[in-house]
């Protein structure tokens, strides 16, 4: 089965490894004009995400949500007080690239979990924050608005052309 | 040709029979208790974040290499009700499907996915008198076609009407239901193509004892959000699979009336008796009928032994 998508998705990862969406220590630094979301990139081309756009309308803290400011508001902040200074801090710290983790499910039994239950994963945790807000501020909604589909994507939904 | 039949003898057979039927009655009729398997595996689907792009119907169809469908997985025109008003259902080439729910008033439609909810206590399971199912430790409910002799019982008896027969293929009988992807992945304690495709994690894997945790917290935090209900916890004794929805259940095509017991408990009695209805009944019927013909029989005979004197 050297086909199924997680192996590839895995294996882009590894290809591309590259750092995404760099949270800054503060907004101080000149935010980026463009960002290249391609880290889960497969049936879908990497998503050019106009940055600057986005960045004018919205706080920086909305999606970097470990940037100083918004960093002490969360649960998350009792512990993890060293992000604010960790400069390679990125969604894939604390959101995994794949959506289920073996070690998760064989710790919790019989314990009485408080943190860290219900983190969603990468693919999930932009999903849910980026298309939660296109519904609210009218962005694009549909899945091809935002990235459209590669070759193997096109096949994979049957998609004639 | 002449038939004996002792009267005494056929007596006999019957009342022993009727004594070993009540003798062997099921021992015990009390509440049943669900054979759990604790380290199960299941999926939680959040139907608050289900945006009905159909990715894990498209993802079911490549994995079980399901026959290529009659539109584009990308088409939403097929969330349309047909001309009967009813919604989409799992059939022969679809493990899975989103069904759409409007609701007026509301801007959002309301998304579900519909699958083999691979119950703790199966009634497809029961009902199935060859043993073609067989619910595995990992908590997949998965079907063996070989054995399989195309009665249909199994899709009389889930009460979620999910599994669904293959007509094209009469002759080797085929019953087409999700298996959780048992085969390829969830033996490797690997989530399923559907969750893995979903982009908005509506759909989460794991233990399913943790999965209830998981479900509690995301109640808990946000109490307007969902209804304090986790569909599938004790529903037909539990199933694997678990709903959480912003909606009551009954609303969005779930049925409110299915018992917490398995549906097992109902017809344990019933089941008990049928293999003792096909071994003695033929054999008691058979005699009685003997018996009642016997006289017939006879004249018949002497008629016939007659019949050669006189030649």
């Amino acid at each position: 089965m050297n086909n199924t998508p997680s192996k590839l998705i895995i294996l882009c990862i590894h290809l591309l490894g590259c750092i995404l969406f760099t949270a800054s220590n503060s907004c101080a630094q000149p935010p980026p004009e463009e960002v290249i979301i391609d880290q889960l990139a497969d049936l879908y081309q990497p998503v050019v995400f106009d940055h600057s756009m986005h960045s004018e309308m919205y706080d920086c803290s909305l999606c970097h949500h470990t940037n100083d400011n918004a960093w002490q508001n969360r649960s998350c902040f009792r512990c993890h007080r060293e992000r604010l200074v960790d400069d390679k801090s990125r969604c894939s710290t604390c959101h995994s690239t794949t959506n289920y983790k073996e070690a998760e499910t064989t710790t919790t039994r019989n314990q009485d979990p408080k943190y860290h239950i219900d983190i969603p994963a990468l693919k999930g945790a932009w999903h849910l924050l980026c298309r939660n807000c296109h519904v609210q501020d009218d962005g694009p909604t549909d899945c091809q608005g935002c990235h459209v589909f590669t070759a193997k994507g096109k096949s994979f939904f049957n998609e004639k052309k | 040709m002449t038939i004996k039949i002792q009267r005494r003898s056929l007596l006999k057979g019957g009342l022993a029979g009727t004594v070993l039927s009540i003798l062997q009655r099921p021992k015990s009729t009390q509440a049943h208790n669900i054979k759990k398997y604790p380290d199960s595996y299941g999926v939680l689907v959040d139907l608050n974040r289900c945006i009905g792009c159909r990715s894990c119907e498209a993802a079911c169809n490549k994995e079980q290499g399901l026959p290529e469908p009659n539109t584009p997985f990308t088409d939403q025109s097929i969330f349309t009700p047909d001309e009967h008003g009813q919604k989409r259902r799992t059939d022969a080439t679809a493990y899975t499907v989103v069904q759409r729910y409007d609701f007026p008033g509301q801007d959002h439609p309301l998304f579900k996915k519909v699958q083999c909810n691979h119950c703790l206590e199966p009634a497809c399971l029961t009902s199935c008198f060859v043993n073609a199912y067989t619910k595995t430790p990992e908590g997949a409910v998965i079907y063996n076609p070989d054995v399989c002799v195309g009665c249909r019982t199994c899709m009389i008896a889930c009460p979620f009407y999910i599994p669904t027969f293959k007509y094209s293929s009469g002759f080797h009988p085929r019953i087409m239901k999700c298996i959780f992807c048992y085969d390829t992945r969830l033996k490797y304690g690997k989530p399923p193509a559907c969750v893995e495709a979903c982009p908005q994690e509506a759909l989460l894997f794991g233990k399913r004892d943790d999965l209830i945790k998981k479900a509690r917290r995301r109640i808990e935090n946000k109490p307007d959000l969902y209804q304090d209900h986790i569909y599938g916890e004790f529903e037909a004794g539990g199933t694997s699979w678990l709903y959480l929805s912003p909606v009551p259940f009954a609303e969005i095509g779930f049925n409110p009336d299915i018992s917490d017991e398995p549906v097992l408990d109902s017809v344990k009695n019933f089941l008990a008796i049928v293999p003792m209805v096909l071994t003695i009944w033929p054999a008691l019927f058979a005699g009685f009928h003997l018996l009642a013909t016997r006289k017939d029989l006879q004249a018949q005979t002497t008629d016939d032994t007659s019949g050669e004197d006189k030649r």
